[in-house]
């Protein structure tokens, strides 16, 4: 066990510059996939936000009562891509701009008093699956063409949805891409050091040491590369993080089980790395 | 102990061995006498399973070697000293690293350990180079090393692949005594060597008990 623990030092200590150089790689990666993680879990709170707000704000003309308006939004609720519409009164709207505008809203109502501005209007909401910036538009165009509405206006949650798509897409990609890379790297890490050590293990094969001594250190090492990678990938990021937070203002670092995840994944990827090169090395030699 | 049967051995298209047959008891001490490339490193290699026979059955210490398993070839090998012909010293360990890999790989306790080393260094002559690497050290003592190591574990059976004839006659004579005294004490041993004359001027020398001389000539072994 002692030797074995020994050899195992000994297969990692065998090529530092190489482990060093394998290590800063890892950690860079680790960086470039932690930012896609980063900004995908900034996105994802985002829409998570915008989710509780309206799709689309339909204007009502001054000239549409109530009865009519909410005829009009049964309507139009009919429609496949809408979930359900809000009708907001007149009165409530304009309580509303009170509330918004606070001090400055007290101002404008004591200036507007009797004869409110504000017209009634439909809160849409939109079927997220529908909800790309392209299909709100089409959705606002088709409910601005009638005559009750005056003006349709969309709230963003179309453009934060393509957004979200796409870091989705992007963050998928850059963990395949991750993983291969670090499956590539940790590897030739392996085997360069496996084939420095080539004598010795040829050596302890003749003189009697066992399948498991002569593999055991390709997995460990793998194993080793694979966790501090992404822990000093993970650091680094965390370096940048406090730099962003100190420049930007606070944005929440990835959560835990995220951080947890990428370490374990590097373990994993880091013993099949290990796998991997033993078995090259003991088919070329 | 040693038993080969009808064995044949070819690299590609070039036949090594040809229906080559010889038995080696328990106890007994053997020189395998035969020019360069005459086949002394092949046989040997085939006795602790580096290379498998084309035909025929190789059998050592009792087992036949076409029956060992991945698993089951290390043990087989632990009770087999094998003194290589280009030494196989690890040139990053110490000296005294490297003959402790083998007591290591079997578990020795490390006081144990570090008593054996440093009496075989002291034995052998390497007490001075023993924080030397091999690369800093002369053909004669590596060659010394590389003995050591093939002997720290006792084994039941020692393989010398012509380790003797790049030491001094004398040195040479000396190494021919230390594996003699192994043999005295229960080990098997065959010694490969390209000079014929070595086991009689040992003999004379050392005034040693006649020995057994395999010779190995075109393929085939006679005794």
């Amino acid at each position: 066990m002692r030797y074995k623990i020994q050899n195992l030092f000994t297969h990692i200590g065998r090529t530092g510059l190489n482990n060093l150089l394998c290590l800063i790689a890892l950690a860079f990666f680790t960086v470039l996939l932690n930012t896609f993680l980063f900004i995908h879990s900034s996105v994802y709170k985002e829409l998570d936000l915008k989710q509780m707000v309206p799709s689309l704000v339909a204007w009502a003309n001054d000239t549409v009562v109530e009865e009519d308006a909410r005829v009009f939004a049964n309507q139009i609720e009919k429609k496949d891509q809408i979930l359900y519409i809000d009708y907001i009164s007149k009165e409530e709207n304009y309580n509303r701009a009170e509330k918004q505008f606070g001090l400055l809203g007290g101002l404008i109502k004591s200036r507007i008093s009797g004869n409110n501005p504000f017209p009634a209007s439909l809160e849409i909401y939109v079927n997220p699956i529908d909800s790309s910036r392209k299909k709100l538009e089409e959705i606002a165009f088709d409910i601005e063409s009638y005559d009750e509405i005056d003006d349709v206006v969309l709230t963003g949650q179309g453009i934060m949805m393509d957004l979200f798509r796409q870091t989705n897409r992007m963050t998928i990609a850059s963990i395949c891409i991750t993983i291969l890379i670090t499956l590539f790297v940790i590897r030739a890490a392996v085997l360069k050091t496996a084939r420095t050590r080539h004598e010795e293990i040829q050596l302890l094969g003749f003189i009697g040491a066992t399948r498991g001594h002569l593999r055991i250190p390709f997995f460990v090492h793998g194993i080793f590369l694979g966790l501090c990678g992404t822990i000093l990938g993970i650091t680094c990021f965390y370096l940048l993080y406090c730099l962003l937070t100190f420049q930007l203002g606070v944005l929440e670092f990835l959560p835990y089980y995220q951080l947890l995840g990428i370490v374990v994944a590097g373990i994993i990827i880091g013993l099949f790395a290990g796998i991997f090169a033993q078995r090259k090395y003991f088919k070329s030699f | 102990m040693i038993q080969l049967h009808q064995v044949s051995f070819a690299y590609q298209n070039l036949s090594v061995l040809e229906r080559a047959s010889f038995r080696l008891e328990r106890g007994e001490f053997g020189f395998l006498v035969g020019e360069s490339g005459s086949g002394k490193t092949t046989l040997l290699k085939l006795l602790y399973r580096e290379l498998m026979p084309t035909e025929g059955s190789v059998s050592v210490l009792g087992q036949s070697l076409a029956d060992l398993t991945p698993s089951t070839l290390p043990f087989f090998r632990r009770k087999i000293g094998v003194v290589f012909q280009d030494w196989k010293l690890v040139n990053t360990k110490t000296v005294e690293q490297n003959l402790a890999i083998p007591q290591k790989l079997i578990g020795t306790k490390q006081k144990i350990l570090r008593e054996n080393v440093y009496n075989l260094l002291q034995q052998m002559g390497l007490i001075h180079h023993k924080n030397a690497l091999p690369t800093q050290i002369s053909s004669n003592e590596k060659q010394r090393l590389a003995i050591a190591r093939a002997i720290i574990n006792s084994p039941l059976l020692l393989l010398v692949d012509q380790s003797t004839e790049t030491l001094d006659p004398t040195l040479a004579l000396e190494m021919l005594s230390l594996f003699d005294t192994l043999n005295f004490q229960g080990a098997t041993v065959l010694v490969a060597t390209a000079d014929p004359e070595l086991p009689e001027r040992y003999v004379r020398a050392k005034n040693a008990a006649p020995k057994r001389v395999f010779k190995l000539k075109d393929g085939c072994i006679t005794a």
